[in-house]
């Protein structure tokens, strides 16, 4: 669709957490390109990986194995003091913001630390610039001088995403900035978000389990089940076809706010919990819940393959067909 | 369902906390409505609305010292659960009015099997012997669709994945086929595709035990596809109570409206053009024991005018039947056709 170069590469990318229980299959042998601007949506439930790989992709875990090029530069494997030059274009805003911001400190140096770590301007600069931040993301000069509990979750937010955005990264990886947060302060930061990115023009990686906040901002779609992508595509390309059987459930479990009368009539409902990431299914990891699994599912796993429109699927039924 | 006698009615229900002052403020307040057998009426609302401080006070499981029934009817079969004692509500609740919690871990006991956590419930209200309570909790888990139950029922809650443990939660709730059930954002802690199952469980025992469902969410979405009514709460009264189809073709509460328009719709944008800005409401839900002499929304209110903050506007009925507690509800309604 485009000509642009990716920004972020991701080739074979692997991690596993082991654990007492054994070796948890976080992330298993991911390919992924991001492009510049965009928003690419994350979604899946609990246990699929979707954040060990957000974390991973900007390193904030060591991979197993696997490349993660940034600008063409294979980032997996740098040491930390190689890694620091490339730290600022690769950013996060976690999900709780009470637990990302230092309690005892002040707004005014939670934000002026990324200035200060990556030695950007001089302290007389910083305070304009911390000032120029918190505007940026909406909030009043005043709140410079307050702490992190002396303001509401969605302030907190603000904060963080000021934070994040302070030395204009390329990449900002969203890990459910917006999960714990009540709707009207949601569509606040939803807003703020998306206004940020048209000023700044940075890459987004948006995880989420609320499709209908993935599907609102996105502009491709990554779906991710035990620890693998199983269907990635263009937002509308997912939203008109989506191929993957896995996908066709999550998007018809997303309850949309309209009069009954108007509705989508059909749903599909898996059945079955989702199997550990420890001990994953063999061959095609979703077969277990799948209500078009064929013997072939079991004894081979698909393969991401290209369909046409930008979209990528791994399922034997779409494949071999 | 349109001509059936309603099972729980609930009038002018007003419940009080304690401030450190030692003055009592409401926290839900000249509260009506009325829930027929097999309906689903969902309540909405962000939080510190007051939904589920309603949801407490229905259940009589307020905290006792800092909080109070303060006034108004529950009326239940023959009671009026607001006038019941401890004594005589714990028969009660379990067995016609029953609750389930957001989150299945805090409200199951750790350490017992929940077998014996179903059979509890029913050997507390049933008086029959030790061999049918199980027989019967065996019953309930194939019911809420366990797989296994002789073996499930033999295991701990730590050993069930999340949306098991909801299950058996309902299982409990369900024990003594209540008339009543309420849910208390049942899903949340859940996964999208465990969300659908356990609604739609709810949705199908719903029908079969012929109960009347409570649905308190914060989900617009899970409203528009589960309930057949809806009310809107803000700062512990009710500001709109309509028709699901009624509600979701437009509401009519200016809080509604907000509310409805700021959720990120997927559907709403498919191609090339620019992405619509969500509505944002300003401000927050203001602190119960702080409210002003007008209407609570006023001062978030894009409509407000000098006689928004005069007086609590009263609930009117509209001629579409939902009824609104705005004084400008019948010009925006006429504007709109």
């Amino acid at each position: 669709m485009t000509v642009t170069e990716p920004i972020l590469q991701i080739r074979d990318l692997v991690k596993y957490h082991d654990t007492k229980g054994g070796r948890v299959h976080a992330v298993d042998h991911i390919d992924l390109d991001l492009f510049p601007g965009e928003t690419l949506g994350l979604v899946g439930e609990s246990g699929c990986g979707k954040s060990t790989l957000g974390r991973t992709i900007i390193r904030l875990h060591e991979p197993t194995s696997g490349q993660i090029l940034y600008r063409g530069q294979d980032i997996a494997h740098l040491s930390r003091n190689d890694l620091r030059p490339v730290r600022r274009d690769l950013q996060i805003v976690f999900q709780d913001p009470f637990a990302s911001l230092n309690p005892r400190r002040t707004v005014r140096q939670i934000l002026s630390e990324p200035f200060s770590v990556h030695g950007v301007g001089t302290k007389a600069e910083r305070s304009e610039q911390v000032n120029d931040l918190i505007a940026q993301v909406g909030l009043h000069p005043s709140f410079a001088e307050r702490f992190p509990h002396e303001l509401s979750g969605g302030q907190r937010q603000r904060i963080a995403i000021a934070r994040a955005i302070a030395l204009e990264p390329s990449t900002v990886v969203c890990d459910e900035p917006v999960s714990a947060l009540d709707v009207s302060v949601q569509a606040q930061i939803i807003n703020l978000l998306g206004q940020l990115q048209a000023d700044m023009g940075a890459a987004y990686v948006f995880i989420s389990h609320d499709l209908s906040v993935i599907g609102y901002l996105a502009d491709r779609i990554a779906v991710m089940y035990l620890g693998e992508i199983v269907e990635i595509a263009p937002k509308w390309a997912l939203w008109r076809r989506p191929l993957h059987p896995y996908t066709q459930a999550l998007f018809s479990a997303i309850a949309i706010p309209e009069p009954p009368s108007k509705a989508r009539k059909h749903r599909i409902i898996i059945q079955g919990d989702i199997p550990s990431p420890i001990d994953p299914p063999s061959g095609c990891r979703f077969r277990t819940r799948c209500p078009h699994a064929m013997p072939i599912c079991s004894e081979k796993s698909p393969k991401l393959t290209e369909v046409g429109d930008g979209a990528k699927v791994a399922c034997h039924l779409v494949n071999d067909a | 369902m349109k001509s059936a006698v309603p099972i729980l009615q609930v009038e002018g229900l007003r419940t009080e906390f304690r401030n450190k002052r030692n003055g009592w403020f409401p926290v839900v307040d000249k509260v009506n409505f009325h829930l027929s057998a097999g309906e689903t009426l969902a309540i909405v609302g962000e939080s510190g609305c007051g939904k589920s401080m309603l949801a407490h006070s229905l259940m009589q499981l307020l905290p006792s010292r800092i909080s109070r029934l303060a006034g108004g009817i529950i009326r239940l079969g023959d009671h009026d659960l607001a006038k019941l004692s401890d004594t005589e509500m714990r028969q009660v609740r379990g067995k016609e009015i029953s609750m389930v919690f957001q989150e299945p871990m805090t409200s199951l006991n750790p350490l017992m099997k929940v077998g014996r956590q179903i059979e509890e419930s029913i050997l507390e209200h049933d008086h029959c012997s030790a061999k049918e309570a199980r027989k019967r909790s065996i019953e309930l888990l194939d019911m809420v669709g366990i797989p296994e139950p002789m073996a499930r029922a033999d295991q701990y809650p730590f050993q069930l994945s999340g949306g098991m443990r909801q299950r058996i939660v309902i299982a409990i709730a369900l024990a003594c086929r209540p008339k009543v059930l309420i849910a208390d954002e049942p899903t949340t802690a859940l996964d999208v595709t465990i969300q659908a199952q356990v609604l739609e469980l709810i949705d199908r025992l719903k029908s079969e035990i012929d109960m009347g469902v409570i649905l308190i969410t914060h989900d617009l979405g899970v409203v528009a596809e589960w309930a057949q009514r809806v009310m809107v709460m803000y700062a512990g009264r009710k500001v709109e109570e309509a028709e699901v189809e009624t509600f979701f073709s437009g509401p009519s509460h200016p809080y509604s409206q907000a509310l409805l328009s700021s959720v990120p719709r997927p559907d709403a944008l498919i191609g090339e053009a620019k992405m619509s800005q969500l509505t944002e409401i300003p401000g927050t839900v203001p602190p119960m024991d702080q409210l002003g002499p007008g209407c609570a929304f006023a001062h978030r209110c894009s409509r407000r005018t000098e006689g928004c903050l005069a007086v609590i506007p009263p609930l009117l009925t509209l001629p579409s039947g939902t009824s609104v507690a705005c004084i400008h509800a019948e010009e925006f309604a006429h504007d709109r056709h």
